[in-house]
Formats: structure tokens, sequence, C-alpha cells
């Protein structure tokens, strides 16, 4: 592979990487917070497709489609914070662990039963196949709105969290949740916020992820996920700059293996991805991003 | 406040047992004892951060036992806790911010820290600064600072002086004694340093195994033969 197939591969993981950082970011988040892994972060995408799905369906315009794919996920997310996590407030993490994989099989299952097994096609829009030629390189439109749109999220995330007092409150709540109520601050609104701020940002990936996957399906969710968490890992477990980059080094790594691996190997190419990480763990078990004294 | 019948557990193993205290306005009275005497628990108990108890806790007549922690606080209840547990990866200024949100909505936060920056004048130079980065004697003024922000009527201080050096542990009492004669704050102080707790407290209490041995004033129990043989190196 040439370096400038290389850079070009790098351009087009721009997308993945967005939506892997995205997601990783909301799941790191909550696991700073109250150590949830929460495998149903997925469901949270796939609810954001099917609201793009329907209403795209029936055509109407992104102008609303985009606001009602945000609100939805949002409001998902703190329905499960409500109905599934609340009342387990305090519990060990395998209990959270196995609590979010049986909410993701409940979404799954209602969405088959509900709708259908079969994937749902989301028309493409006609711009998201557009490309433009910089020098020798071609960078799809999808991948200039993505890329822009993640930075913007990620600057806004950044101003929220140091600035406002309920974002300071959930960077506390990271470290010591107990002195935050100690604070005055209402455990219970910090909680909600963090899984709000994880769901909208679920939302952000889906209508990235789904303008150009073309369809939508009960599972869709699954493989970004396990992506995302791949992320959360590599950059360092509850890290959320680790989460970011994690999330783009797998969307690149991703891309370039897929493009380098050929035939049979192509079979192969998530047990190479997963191979890459093991090994980038064994060198660094902090993370990429994680310093060595986070790991207690 | 005053606290009656308090027993505390940890699963089966009671912790604290039968505790009554009374701490009046303007007063700074110290809970003294050694380690795992229970002291720790009682003020974990009366923020409501550890709800396996009984027993009533009152603040001016008001029962505020069955109150979760943010609202405790927000009565005017503030806690340095033991280990100072300040926000290590926040800025100074973000935790006294968050120390400040107990009070709500409030247009004299700038005021408040500014009182408080020249009580703690260390923390002024430090603002910008992660907490992490400060010496334990600025992490425990900041802890104190912090609990001050909301302008609480009752200060509960768990251990100040812990593992610090003794000017530092001199600073601490001074800034206890100021408090109370400057800011008009009402003071718990849980201590192990039996000696220097005795003379800036107006009373104190005597914990042993989870129970109130010995209470009184400084010279009644300076003269309590208990407290001479257990803390004051007299031999009974």
């Amino acid at each position: 592979m040439t370096l400038h197939e290389f850079v070009q591969q790098c351009i087009n993981g721009l997308s993945l990487g967005s939506t892997y950082a995205l997601l990783a970011l909301g799941l790191a988040m909550l696991f700073s917070i109250m150590g949830l892994i929460n495998f149903a972060h997925g469901e949270l995408l796939t609810i954001g497709g099917y609201v793009m799905w329907t209403m795209l369906h029936h055509d109407v315009s992104w102008v609303l489609v985009v606001p009602a794919t945000l609100l939805a996920t949002t409001l998902a997310a703190v329905a499960m914070e409500r109905i599934a996590f609340r009342p387990l407030r305090g519990a060990s993490i395998e209990t959270l662990l196995v609590t979010s994989f049986a909410l993701a099989f409940f979404i799954q299952t209602v969405l088959q039963i509900g709708v259908s097994a079969e994937p749902e096609p989301i028309e493409h829009t006609g711009w998201s196949d557009r490309g433009y030629s910089i020098g020798p390189y071609t960078v799809g439109l999808i991948q200039i709105i993505t890329t822009a749109v993640t930075i913007a999220v990620l600057l806004a995330l950044v101003l929220f969290l140091r600035r406002t007092l309920l974002g300071v409150s959930i960077r506390a709540a990271a470290e010591d949740f107990a002195v935050v109520r100690l604070m005055g601050i209402p455990a219970g609104r910090v909680v909600v916020a963090a899984f709000a701020l994880s769901g909208l940002l679920a939302g952000i990936a889906a209508l990235l992820f789904f303008s150009s996957a073309g369809s939508v399906s009960p599972t869709s969710g699954t493989a970004p996920i396990v992506a995302a968490f791949i992320a959360v890992v590599l950059g360092g477990l509850g890290n959320l700059t680790g989460a970011v980059v994690g999330g783009y080094v797998l969307g690149f790594a991703d891309q370039i293996l897929a493009a380098v691996h050929s035939g049979t190997i192509l079979q192969f190419h998530d047990a190479v991805v997963l191979a890459i990480l093991i090994g980038l763990l064994l060198l660094r078990p902090q993370g990429l991003v994680g310093r060595r004294q986070e790991l207690a | 406040m005053e606290v009656r019948g308090l027993t505390a557990r940890y699963g089966p193993v009671v912790a604290v047992r039968d505790v009554d205290l009374r701490v009046g306005e303007g007063e700074i009275v110290a809970l003294l004892g050694a380690n795992g005497a229970g002291k720790t628990t009682t003020l974990m108990s009366i923020v409501g951060l550890h709800r396996a108890r009984t027993g009533t806790i009152e603040l001016d007549g008001e029962e505020i036992g069955h109150l979760p922690p943010e609202r405790v606080v927000r009565r005017g209840v503030g806690l340095a806790p033991e280990g100072r547990r300040i926000f290590a990866r926040l800025s100074v200024a973000e935790n006294l911010r968050l120390g400040a949100a107990a009070a709500g909505r409030r247009r004299d936060d700038g005021a408040r820290r500014e009182r408080l920056l020249e009580l703690f004048p260390v923390l002024r130079e430090r603002l910008r600064l992660p907490a992490a980065s400060l010496s334990g004697g600025e992490q425990q003024q900041l802890a104190i600072a912090r609990a001050l922000m909301p302008g609480p009527r009752l200060l509960l201080l768990d251990e100040p002086t812990l593992g610090l050096a003794p000017k530092l542990v001199r600073l601490v009492f001074d800034l206890i004694a100021r408090l109370r004669d400057e800011e008009d704050v009402t003071i718990l102080l849980v201590e192990q340093n039996v000696h220097q707790a005795l003379e800036c407290c107006d009373r104190a209490y005597l914990m042993r195994v989870g129970a109130v041995e010995a209470e009184g004033t400084p010279e009644e129990l300076r003269r309590d033969r208990r407290v001479q043989a257990a803390y004051l190196g007299v031999p009974s």
C-alpha cells in the first residue's frame, strides 16, 4: 500500500471513525460515572435508524428528521435509565452489564416483532454520494459532513463539560459520586443528564451512520456498539479523550485492513482487527490515552 | 443540631450504638476517639450518606434523618470528609464552584468566594490548577473552603489534620477557631489529635467502640481518668 492509498483510506475511514467516536464517547461517559458498560447503547443507534426510516419513508423533510431523531434517541436513553437502570443504582458492574444485555435483546425483539426482522431501506440522500477532489485525494461530501459535525459536537461537549454547572458535576461524578451529592447536587439529575447526553450523541451517530449505511434492521446497532466498546477499551476505559481517539483509530484500521485484505483473508477481517487490539493492549494495558495510575 | 439514639450498622456489624450528641449554635464541639470508634460513621449518618441507621437527627428542631445527602446539605450542613476527597482532576475554581451548588441560584457566590479566598489565600494563587497538584495541607484547605462555599450553619470536619505536618496542623486549628469567631459557623470536629482538639473546642464527646464514653468541657475531660489513661498519657 502506498502512502497515497493509506491517506485515501484514512479519509474514507473518517465517517466510520466519527460514528465509533460518538458512540464510544457516550459509553465512556456512563462508564466513568456509574461503572455501567451499556451494551443497549447500540439499540439507541438502531432506534434512531428506525425513526429516520419511518420519517423518510413518508417523505418528511430532513429539517424535521434531524431534530426528531435526536429527540427520540435522547428520550429513549432517559427511559432506559428510568426503567432499567435506576432501580439498580449502586449494583455491581456485572449486574449492570447483564441488565444492559437484556435491555438490548428486549429492544431488538420488540423491533423484530413490531416492525420486521428484515432490513428496511433508508434512501440515500442525493448529497451523500457526492465527492470532491482535493489534490490527489477524493473526499466524499458525507466524510466532510460527518467529520465537521463530529468536531463541532466534541467542541460543544467540551464547552458543556467545562463551563456549565451540570457539566462540571458530571466530570466530578466520574471521580467521586458520593461527594457530588455532598455538594447539594441531586444524584439523579447528574445520572439522567449523562444518559440524555449519551442518547444525544447516539442520535447524532445514527444520523451520520444511516445516511450512508442504506438500511436499518433490528440488529443494526450490534456491530457498531462492539466496535465502540473496543474503541473505549483501546482509548483507556472511562477516558473521554481516549474514547474519541480510539474511535478514529479503529475507524481507520477497519478501512485500511478492508482495503489491504483480499480474497480469503477478508473473511477474517474482524479477527485481524481484534488481534491488533489485543496486541495494542498488551503493549499499553492502560489504553492509548489513559495514564498508568488511572488503572487503579 | 441534636442527635438522639443513633445506631448505625454495616451489615450485621454495629458501628455506632445509641449515640446522643448535641451541638449548640456557635459552638465548636469535638468528637474524639481512636480509629474505628465510629466517629466517621456518625458524621456520615448525619449527612445521610450512611443509610443503615436508626435514631433521630434534628437540625433546628426539624428532623433531617430521612433526607438524602443533597437535601441535608441544602439545609445548611457542610461536610469536609475524611481523606479530603477533593475532585483531583478538576481545577481549584471548579471544586469551589461545585461547593457553591448547594446554595442554589444565588447572586453572591462571587462575594462568598472572595471572602473564602481571603481566609485561604493559598487557594487564590492556584485557582486554575488541577486540585491534584496541591499539597496535602492545601488540599485540606480546599476541602474546607469547598464545604464553606454555600455558607453552611453547621460545618462537619472529619479528621482535618490527618497526615499533615505539625505546622499545618496548627494552621488548621487556627482556621477552625477563626471560622467560629469571624464566620459564625458552628463546628462539629472529628479528631484523633486529642490535645489540640481539646484546646480549641467548647465541648467534646469521647467515643469508644461505637458508643459515647464521656462528654463535657475540655477541663472536665482533662480531669476524667478514662481520658487521661487513654489519650493524654497519664497513668491511671
